[in-house]
């Protein structure tokens, strides 16, 4: 009885598994799109900036996807999509300084209560900020920006960019010593 | 616990009570909280997770079904 029941349970995954052997179904491709497309065009946002439509290459990275649904395995689409993206990105951009956009939608509270001064020190910091980002490497900038703003873990990182965990501290360490280097300085 | 591996543990949100305590006597707390604050202008455009399966299944449908079938 026991050991039907070991035996039983490789056989059921198997199954489970060949039953989703393709993404050539909306459901199956539309919840690998669920998982991984904010997550691609944060990536995209971050090391590109968004001059180049990181919403467009996301969609034209799934409809590629679609496409190919029936040679991509399940386990293979993130990487697809992300290679696909970068690619799409690598053939518009020559490889420019990427000025992030300083988004202007702040606490209100901020603009009203704060001192002239105060804003306009701020303002100063930010444009500081704006220029030691654009001074990052790519890699760096998408692995901090990750963590500090989009709030994600040095562990989650590493799995979305197939990178170890040692690696993504030493990018966001070297990104931050680096950043608060230049606002020093500029 | 030096002060590189306080920061690492505050990037990651790994500091325990005691380790918080040690982090904010750091002599930097008071620029990393700042820049930490700023940093979060720049975060990325707005990604509505919905409207963009959305827009893809509508490309998708319109352009047709897959090119090989499994």
């Amino acid at each position: 009885m026991q050991k039907t029941f070991i035996l039983g349970a490789p056989t059921t995954k198997l199954m489970a598994k060949q039953l989703h052997k393709n993404i050539c179904e909306e459901r199956l491709f539309s919840s690998i799109f669920n998982k991984h497309s904010k997550n691609l065009h944060d990536f995209l946002y971050y090391k590109f900036g968004e001059l180049l439509n990181p919403k467009d290459k996301v969609q034209e990275a799934f409809v590629k996807l679609w496409q190919n649904c029936a040679k991509v395995s399940p386990d293979k689409a993130k990487s697809f999509v992300f290679t696909t993206a970068n690619n799409l990105m690598l053939n518009e951009v020559a490889h420019q300084k990427v000025v992030l956009k300083h988004q202007q939608t702040s606490n209100p509270k901020f603009s009203t209560n704060e001192s002239p001064e105060f804003l306009m020190q701020e303002s100063e910091y930010n444009d500081k900020l704006q220029r030691a980002l654009a001074n990052l490497t790519e890699a760096q900038r998408v692995a901090f920006m990750m963590n500090r703003v989009e709030g994600k873990r040095f562990k989650e990182i590493a799995e979305l960019l197939d990178i170890s965990t040692k690696a993504v501290e030493k990018r966001i360490y070297g990104a931050l010593e680096k950043l608060r280097k230049e606002i020093k300085e500029l | 616990m030096n002060r590189e591996a306080l920061i690492l543990k505050w990037l990651n949100n790994d500091l325990n009570d005691q380790e918080f305590e040690a982090f904010k006597a750091l002599e930097d707390y008071d620029d990393l909280v700042k820049l930490h604050t700023n940093l979060q202008h720049f975060k990325a455009d707005n990604y509505d997770t919905s409207t963009e399966l959305e827009n893809v299944l509508s490309t998708i449908k319109s352009t047709g079904a897959p090119k090989t079938i499994g």
